[in-house]
């Protein structure tokens, strides 16, 4: 089946007082798609979220879901869309099945027995167990899936998450990259917010990153993409002043950053390729101790951030 | 399992009603009640029930159940569900009467035993109070208690929608202001009568029409706000209705008989005066002041009416209806004078031009201020600039025999004043004008960054 753009956002402004929290932003996301939404501290992240939510108004743009436009009626748009707060937005005072309850009920929900439904999604997320328990009493790894499912209870096309991952363990990291994979299996269209870019790494095919508001790179990542060059990072017993010049002689090597006793550079993804590279340092007189493959992901959005500071 | 008539309600329910709960409020009323039971028969255990009952019901219905009111918005804020809440697919008047309903069930449970009380007893018992009836002591109370939730859940949307003064002090002014509510209530109204349009009333009859009146736009304005809560566009039809109707309808307090002229300037007088205070309020508890001014600038550029009606701020429509009001007051103006909110004004229209311009020139500083410190902070320089234009400085050049303030005793009421009314407020707009093209470059290149 063919992909359409589910979102398609156009020269978005959004402002605080004195503040342009987003600054003509424009981009579509396919659907089917995981989008990891990276930047520093106060780039627009949330704001960008709220916005294609519904949630909050900008100053001028253009935002439509779904081929809706979402400033026109975002009330309509909502149906289509699940929105996972970086605090999960639950009642601790009720328990896990009134909190599904409620969410099927205020979500309209047209099915026969609303009951199955819920179990089947407690299933899903592997929850049915806790489903007479007080969400208060639960572990933030477990309350993150009952707000998922939550979230989803109404099938929706789009499922925006800010900072998921945030507060997780590495076990709960782990499962919540299965379940967003598993999300994109059932059809839905994920757009994910999140600082922990090795995670990130594990599912999102595309990748937006903002920075002061501004959209400063969108790209294909992960298995999606047709790049052919790898990221290295090399480790040095003591820094070199030469490793620079001596680096930029080798062929296929490019984009070479050199900071104290690390290393990082591009390289073509030939494995004969490392080893001349490898050989030519160790033959030069470079002290390596380390030599491996960084996440292509962090190399690319550092590398965006820093060619725009 | 099928779905419940409203959810919101339902969800308030389990929260509210737990069994501790409903097991504890019984036993309570049944401690507090017991010991009035007589031995003489049931007329004398409900005289000697009465005081007690609407004790309970003032104290734990009417102000404990506004506090619950409240409380049920800022437990969404606290709890971080609002956002979910506003994404759901529940119609705002859905959530307006699931929450008020649902926060306030319990506060009703206890209530509901000693409304059957005050309906029971016998009419000595609730002559001191009510003059008319068991039935009409009912109606009032329950018509004081509805008032009372929505005003809460009124002022807590109010914090919601404009995320001002969201802290306990609200909620204790609120609290308070309906504290002092309940108390009048116990006290017996007096039987003076009161005369509206010509109509003889009893002062608790024009206690009632009140409260009525206040409940029906406190709950109609709940809703309102609930719309513009979940991003429903309306025109500001709400504002502009209560406004208007509450100048009728105050302003039929009057020893007049029969409508005429003099009533025509008071309604005027009364819109001027609701308008005037609206507008202040609206101005100085709006939280995001100057983006909804920029964002109305934006949309009168791109020429869509339609959009701009939907997107003014409240002030700016309290401000037109105050406008409104004065050239209707100026327009029915009555020679030999009238009495508003008790104080008697004879020649007035110089006087009432004056504090409109002052008016938008206290608003254009507000704005000034806005635009430099934080939305608070500019509050409170603002009143403290205006304090220091209208009050101290007009005595002092009185003492100096300088005339540049408007309210000075030698301009108040006069042409002159109007002239320098006028200066002030170019100069603030050529102030406020300047600083906004700053901003503008200052967004446009990102320097707040």
């Amino acid at each position: 089946m063919e992909s359409f753009d589910i979102v398609e956002v156009n020269n978005l402004v959004f402002e605080y007082p004195k503040l342009r929290a987003l600054n003509n932003v424009s981009f579509r996301i396919k659907q089917g798609s995981i989008t990891a939404l990276v930047g520093p501290n106060g780039a627009g992240k949330t704001t960008l979220l709220r916005c294609i939510a519904g949630l909050e108004f900008p100053l001028s743009g253009q935002i439509i879901v779904n081929g809706q436009p979402v400033l026109k009626d975002p009330r309509t748009i909502h149906r289509h869309i699940g929105y996972l707060s970086d605090n999960f937005g639950l009642s601790n005072s009720l328990s896990v099945s009134q909190c599904l309850m409620y969410a099927a009920w205020s979500q309209k929900l047209k099915v026969a027995n609303i009951k199955d439904t819920i179990l089947a999604a407690a299933e899903k997320l592997q929850i049915a167990d806790r489903l007479p328990q007080l969400v208060g009493t639960l572990s933030r790894g477990l309350r993150q899936r009952v707000a998922i499912a939550q979230a989803i209870i109404h099938n929706p096309k789009l499922l925006l998450l800010d900072e998921p991952a945030s507060g997780l363990d590495p076990d709960a990291r782990h499962s919540l990259s299965e379940l967003l994979c598993w999300l994109k299996e059932e059809g839905m269209t994920l757009l994910v917010s999140s600082h922990i870019l090795s995670e990130l790494k594990e599912y999102s095919t595309d990748m937006l990153v903002l920075k002061q508001g501004c959209l400063i790179q969108h790209s294909a990542t992960g298995g999606s993409s047709n790049t052919s060059l790898v990221f290295l990072e090399i480790k040095l017993a003591q820094a070199s002043a030469a490793i620079e010049a001596i680096l930029e002689k080798i062929a296929g090597v490019s984009k070479v950053e050199a900071e104290g006793f690390f290393v990082r550079l591009s390289l073509d993804e030939q494995l004969t390729s490392r080893h001349h590279l490898l050989s030519q340092l160790v033959n030069s007189g470079i002290a390596v101790i380390s030599f491996s493959e960084a996440n292509d992901m962090q190399q690319s959005y550092l590398t965006a951030v820093r060619d725009n500071s | 399992m099928n779905s419940p008539l409203n959810p919101e309600f339902t969800r308030n329910c389990w929260l509210e009603l737990t069994n501790h709960r409903l097991l504890a409020a019984p036993l309570v009323l049944a401690i507090v009640l017991g010991p009035q039971l007589k031995g003489e028969g049931v007329d004398a255990s409900m005289r000697a029930m009465y005081p007690y009952a609407l004790t309970i019901f003032i104290g734990a219905t009417i102000i404990w159940g506004a506090r619950m009111a409240y409380d049920s918005i800022m437990t969404e804020l606290r709890e971080k569900t609002w956002d979910w809440q506003r994404m759901s697919a529940m119609s705002p008047w859905s959530m307006v009467w699931g929450k008020l309903f649902g926060s306030t069930v319990f506060a009703w449970y206890i209530g509901l035993p000693c409304l059957l009380i005050i309906l029971l007893a016998p009419m000595d018992a609730v002559e001191g109070t009510f003059h008319h009836s068991n039935g009409y002591a009912f109606l009032f109370l329950t018509t004081t208690a509805l008032a009372a939730h929505a005003l809460a859940f009124l002022g807590a949307l109010r914090v919601l929608n404009n995320e001002v003064l969201a802290n306990k002090r609200s909620s204790s002014i609120v609290v308070s202001v309906l504290l002092i509510w309940g108390i009048a209530l116990l006290k017996p109204l007096s039987a003076k009568l009161v005369h509206w349009y010509g109509i003889e009333l009893l002062r608790i009859d024009w206690v009632f029409l009140n409260l009525l009146f206040f409940a029906f736009w406190f709950w109609l304005c709940s809703y309102r706000l609930m719309q513009e809560a979940l991003q429903v566009k309306t025109y500001p039809w709400a504002v502009l209705g209560f406004t208007f109707t509450l100048s009728v309808f105050w302003a039929g307090v009057s020893e007049v008989q029969a409508p005429g002229l003099k009533e025509l300037n008071k309604i005027a007088l009364y819109g001027y005066f609701l308008g005037g205070a609206a507008t202040y309020y609206g101005a100085w508890t709006e939280r995001s002041r100057v983006i909804s001014i920029r964002r109305l600038i934006y949309i009168w550029r791109n020429g869509s009416f339609h959009e701009m009606l939907l997107d003014t701020p409240y002030f700016m429509v309290t401000a037109l209806f105050t406008f409104f009001g004065l050239v209707c007051a100026c327009l029915f103006y009555h020679p030999n004078g009238v009495t508003v909110l008790s104080r008697s004004i004879n020649s007035y229209q110089s006087g009432l031009v004056i504090l409109f311009i002052l008016m938008l020139r206290d608003i254009s500083l507000l704005y000034y201020f806005s635009l430099t410190t934080n939305s608070m902070r500019a509050g409170m320089t603002a009143v403290f600039y205006i304090v220091m234009l209208d009050l101290a400085f007009p005595i002092f050049t009185a003492y100096m025999s300088y005339y540049f303030f408007p309210l000075s005793p030698s301009n108040a009421g006069n042409w002159f004043g109007v002239i320098f009314a006028i200066i002030h407020l170019l100069t603030v707009a050529v102030l406020l004008t300047s600083r906004l093209n700053t901003l503008q470059q200052r967004l446009n290149y990102n320097i707040y960054r």
